[in-house]
């Protein structure tokens, strides 16, 4: 080869001495939190509850939403001594929204914490990867997806207590027609978190008897959705149904309220209490339009009671940015709720493995003969140490876990009940849902 | 999709490419000045919303909030060019290595906003819109001020530019700053002013994007920039007349699609414009004289 | 140490070599012959999809995901494929775009196919899964090891088999660039007229490397896929070729060491590094300075060491083969140490 470099070494010595002396660095420091993680759990060290969310990217709100929930859950629990003589603590996970940067995060956190017993999460955009991965390392995970993969597919250790995507979809059209609508637009951010109710929207519509006025898979964050409004308006709609993120519905309904001078009825999953979509839907059409046009369909979960007012005592002492907009956030009181289904699973099994204690989560969450019904970790614990078994109802009800580990529970219209609480207007029981879905294929 | 929807669309386009527009002249100037690929611009933009959110909801009203927004988007420009780009050139990186500093430097802007103000979605205070509907087009109260902003800004610009002694050493400098140095102009305070400038032009482009999104979070002047950078680069960089009608044609182009086609692809129309007329006139469509590939010091 | 943690260290070795297997062809197309393919991750996207449909079998209409093809083809052919897809689309490219358009128009005109493809993707439903994008992508040659795909000996056997690719990729780029072959490489991105004059025909030359660094970022994207088994459209938006951009300029452009440093150093270490940032504050506070982190860095490297970490080493002709014919290709040989920040646009 003719070429010879004439200026000695590659890189000058001294900069390849950095760089060897840092690299190794890194790695030591790497190394040594990494393999500081020996035993899943130790005897008397903290617990944790991982909090795999978005807490960046255009669903960044979820992250924080989460992990209210679980700080609220770990207080409490803590504050009654814990689990078996272990405190609790929740770390955060954030997946960046990305499939792929999401695997090294929720990989990272199950190789380098001591006694990781479950996690909260993932959201739907990046479940899909994160999963299997979490399924594999036996870590109890409610997740935050109602992607029908989930409804399809077993994995051991997932639990959800979300809506499915599929039966959400039922739900929407089942108030609907309550209402007495006949033509529904189903209108919905175009990605994996909502796109999954369309089946179901379209199979009620059929099942019972109504019309598609026009279905719209609407990109977010556009800078307006003028054509689309306009396509709704000549569609004559006479309701909203579908899930989008905050901004992108804020922005679609004041286009609509812009462009034909008036609002439709609007229905979807955030729930009004939800301080991000309710801040966002207040500004953009007003405070007296959102309570009056928008509805949410959510997992039934209460305003009041022993549960919820255990869970809103504890939120206000949280030192995080304003406790109080989670109050009556469904979104949050479930990560709530979860974290004490695995802790009291826990009590339950007499261990603080997830492998042993597990099969205690379903056992804890769904009805069955014999069961004390608590409602706090504490009654849990009480009744769990005076020799009983116990099915704790948190702030969501009506849960009753699948052979999948999702929930079939009933569905909750609610409405804002100004200034931040919401009220419950109607019940869909699962049963109601049943028969419409089967009511589609005859 | 008849007749009267397409002339909606394009009434639509109209209010969408006067936005466009503020923020495509204001890239394409500081383009124009010191080829630099400033993505950073869609920081200047999205601080300019937020500080235009804190002064409206002290109570002051939309329009002075976007006034003095602008003039911390012309601030803030300034000094990102001053403090933080020049000291890079000067320590001589040039065009391409500046992409990356300009990306860094927005990463770091956005995630700063995010610290400060939460993942939260914001929205202005703002006075009511009357609905104005002149045969298909619908069009609001609040959006003809805007584009009324945009061309008066708009031609403000090319007076100052082509009338003004400071314009016409702004365009001197741009187009050769080694002869301007030597004709005696202080190129260095003609940057400054230039970047402030354009960074007005963030500001009143941001605020405007805020205000006709109705709810914006910390990513939505991101989500616009790529349509932003579309529209200058289509006009021509370093252009702002050209950036102009790059703008108009892309808000109108993007929109018209949006009632032919699915809307999900409004941008992409956009992206398929540009790529077709980088294909058959790489220049744009309004080229500069003078095609300069040096950053400018 | 634990299998948790053995497979923590294999995945980010898995992601290291991926990473700098899209570095290798970047490194090809940019810092060897100064393409600037803005839409880099492109490729990388086609071949992840395909490997994953070819793994997958054909989607039925009952499935929870929609997507075109689909077979299950053995190892290693969906890889095979992944490069081949990589590069045809390269080729493409460079067949509809390099003739026609300046390097800095070019760069515009990928960027703007990287956004129109992702757009696509996610809108198209049944394409490729649309935004959920596909999941549930099979492991090669589990069966291997016990169809225990979670087990410390097959995570192992897919770092190194994973390593041994980069490697591969690496030989190759160094051959090519040590061939008379680069010469003429980085004489066109020094100086397109002069090699022109010289006779250097450009088009073929960037038809080659370009059809080259595409099959790299395709293979790259069809081992990442295998192996985290899942591949969605947030995964490559457009900003990540930025992040290859970024590690080739610190870690050093124009030389292979300088690819794989930059690799390891910007998108794994940086990346992954900022997630052992201490808690304080809110979890959004912490997240954000992860991110502010993230941007900080590179600017630091830019200011104190613009060059890149490893920078390229100077080339002179040494007069010590003097039998050696003089050719177009020395006069051209020599180039200035190169400072990829100064690269002109």
């Amino acid at each position: 080869m003719a070429d010879r470099s004439m200026n000695g070494s590659v890189f000058d010595s001294s900069v390849r001495t950095a760089l060897c002396l840092s690299l190794t660095a890194i790695l030591c420091v790497v190394m040594s939190d990494v393999a500081g993680a020996t035993s899943r759990t130790s005897t008397t060290g903290p617990l944790t509850i991982a909090s795999v969310q978005t807490f960046s990217g255009s669903t960044a709100s979820f992250g924080p939403e989460q992990n209210a929930g679980c700080l609220t859950a770990v207080g409490i629990i803590n504050g009654h001594g814990g689990v078996l003589h272990h405190q609790l603590r929740c770390v955060p996970v954030d997946t960046r929204s990305d499939v792929v940067d999401s695997v090294p995060a929720v990989q990272k956190v199950i190789s380098t914490t001591k006694g990781l017993v479950g996690a909260l999460g993932p959201s739907s955009t990046t479940a899909s990867a994160d999963v299997p991965l979490l399924n594999a390392a036996h870590v109890p995970m409610f997740a935050d997806t109602g992607q029908t993969e989930f409804t399809k597919k077993f994995f051991k250790y997932f639990y959800r207590i979300i809506a499915g995507d599929d039966s959400v979809g039922f739900a929407y059209v089942i108030w609907a027609k309550q209402e007495g609508f006949k033509r529904i637009a189903a209108v919905y951010v175009n990605n994996s978190s909502n796109e999954g109710a369309v089946p179901g929207i379209l199979a009620a519509i059929k099942s019972l008897h109504l019309k598609l006025a026009v279905k719209q898979a609407v990109a977010p964050d556009q800078t307006s959705y003028n054509s689309e409004v306009l396509a709704l308006e000549h569609s004559k709609a006479q309701v909203i149904v579908g899930t989008m993120d905050p901004q992108t519905a804020a922005t679609y309904l004041t286009d609509l309220k812009n462009l034909t001078g008036k609002l439709l009825p609007y229905y979807s999953e955030h729930s009004a209490a939800e301080p991000v979509f309710k801040k966002a839907l207040e500004g953009a059409i007003g405070k007296a339009a959102f309570v009056k046009y928008y509805r949410s369909i959510h997992p039934a979960s209460v305003i009041g009671g022993t549960a919820f007012s255990a869970f809103k005592k504890t939120l206000l002492t949280l030192s995080i940015p304003d406790p109080s907009q989670w109050i009556n956030d469904p979104y949050a009181q479930g990560p709530y709720d979860a974290v004490n289904y695995m802790a009291l699973a826990m009590l339950e099994a007499h261990s603080t493995t997830p492998t042993v204690f597990a099969p205690f989560i379903a056992q804890v969450a769904n009805p069955g003969k014999g069961k004390e019904v608590v409602h706090t970790f504490s009654q849990g614990k009480a009744a769990i140490a005076a020799g009983h078994k116990v099915r704790y109802v948190g702030i969501y009800q009506d849960v009753v876990l699948n052979r999948f580990h999702d929930s079939t529970g009933g569905f909750v219209v609610t409405k804002l009940a100004p200034p931040a609480t919401t009220a419950p207007i109607y019940t869909i029981s699962s049963a109601q849902v049943a028969k419409v879905s089967s009511g589609s294929h005859s | 999709m008849n007749a009267s929807t397409i002339v909606a669309a394009i009434g639509f386009g109209v209010v969408t490419a006067s936005i466009l527009s503020l923020g495509s002249v204001g890239f394409t100037l500081q383009y124009g000045m010191s080829n630099v690929f400033n993505l950073a611009f869609a920081g200047v933009m999205g601080g300019a919303e937020y500080v235009a959110l804190a002064i409206n909801h002290a109570g002051l009203n939309i329009w002075p909030s976007m006034a003095l927004a602008a003039l911390f988007g012309g601030a803030a420009s300034a000094a990102l060019n001053k403090f933080v780009y020049m000291p890079f050139i000067r320590r001589g990186v040039k065009t391409f290595g500046m992409v990356i500093i300009t990306l860094s430097v927005w990463t770091i802007i956005q995630y700063v906003i995010l610290a400060i103000v939460g993942a939260t979605a914001s929205s202005y205070q703002l006075p009511s819109k009357h609905l104005y509907v002149v045969g298909p087009i619908r069009i609001n109260g609040i959006q003809i001020i805007l584009i009324v902003i945009a061309v008066v800004a708009l031609a403000l610009l090319e007076v100052f530019l082509r009338r003004t002694l400071w314009g016409k050493a702004i365009r001197g400098a741009a187009t050769n700053a080694p002869l301007a140095r030597a004709s005696g102009i202080n190129v260095s305070r003609i940057m400054d002013a230039t970047w402030f400038i354009s960074g007005l032009f963030a500001g009143i482009a941001g605020v405007a994007l805020a205000m006709n999104v109705a709810s914006f979070t910390y990513t939505t002047s991101g989500n616009f920039l790529v349509v932003l950078v579309a529209a200058a680069i289509l006009g021509g960089v370093g252009r702002p007349s050209g950036a102009m009608f790059g703008a108009l044609i892309v808000g109108i182009a993007t929109e018209v699609s949006a009632a032919i086609f699915n809307p999900a692809y409004k941008d992409v129309t956009a992206f398929v414009l540009l790529a077709l007329v980088l294909v058959a006139k790489p220049a744009g469509l309004f080229p500069e004289a003078v095609q300069r590939k040096e950053v400018v010091l | 140490m634990s299998n948790p943690v053995v497979y923590y260290v294999s995945l980010l070795s898995v992601y290291g070599a991926v990473y700098a297997m899209a570095c290798a062809g970047l490194s090809l197309e940019f810092g060897i012959t100064g393409v600037i393919n803005f839409g880099y991750i492109i490729f990388q996207a086609a071949g992840a999809y395909t490997a994953a449909v070819l793994t997958l079998g054909p989607s039925s209409p009952s499935d929870f995901q929609h997507y075109v093809g689909g077979a299950h083809w053995p190892f290693p052919l969906p890889l095979i494929a992944a490069a081949v897809v990589g590069a045809v689309l390269s080729a493409g490219v460079a067949l509809l775009g390099i003739r026609r358009l300046r390097s800095d128009y070019l760069a515009i005109v990928l960027l703007v196919a990287s956004l129109i493809a992702t757009t696509v993707a996610t809108n198209a439903t049944t394409l490729v899964g649309g935004d959920a994008g596909l999941a549930l992508v099979p492991h090669p040659l589990v069966s291997l090891f016990g169809n225990n795909a979670e087990g410390v000996g097959y995570n192992l056997a897919y770092a190194a088999g994973a390593a041994v690719l980069a490697a591969a990729c690496f030989v190759v780029v160094h051959r090519i660039t040590e061939s008379p072959y680069g010469r003429r490489l980085r004489a066109l991105r020094e100086n397109e007229f002069a090699a022109a004059a010289q006779g250097i025909s450009a088009f073929r030359l960037h038809l080659v490397v370009v059809t080259a660094g595409g099959a790299m970022a395709g293979l790259s994207g069809g081992v990442l896929v295998q192996y985290i088994s899942a591949w969605a459209p947030s995964g490559w938006l457009y900003p990540e070729t930025f992040v290859f951009f970024t590690a080739l300029i610190v870690g050093g452009v124009a030389n292979n060491w300088g690819a794989i440093l930059g690799a390891i150093l910007v998108p794994l270490g940086i990346g992954e590094g900022v997630r052992y940032l201490p808690q304080i504050g809110s979890a959004t506070l912490m997240v954000a300075l992860q991110w502010i982190v993230i941007g900080l860095l590179p600017l630091i490297i830019f200011w104190f060491r613009p060059q890149g970490i490893i920078p390229e080493r100077r080339r002179r002709f040494v007069g010590a083969r003097v039998d050696a014919p003089v050719s177009p290709d020395s006069l051209l040989e020599e180039a200035e140490l190169v400072d990829p920040s100064r690269m002109e646009v």
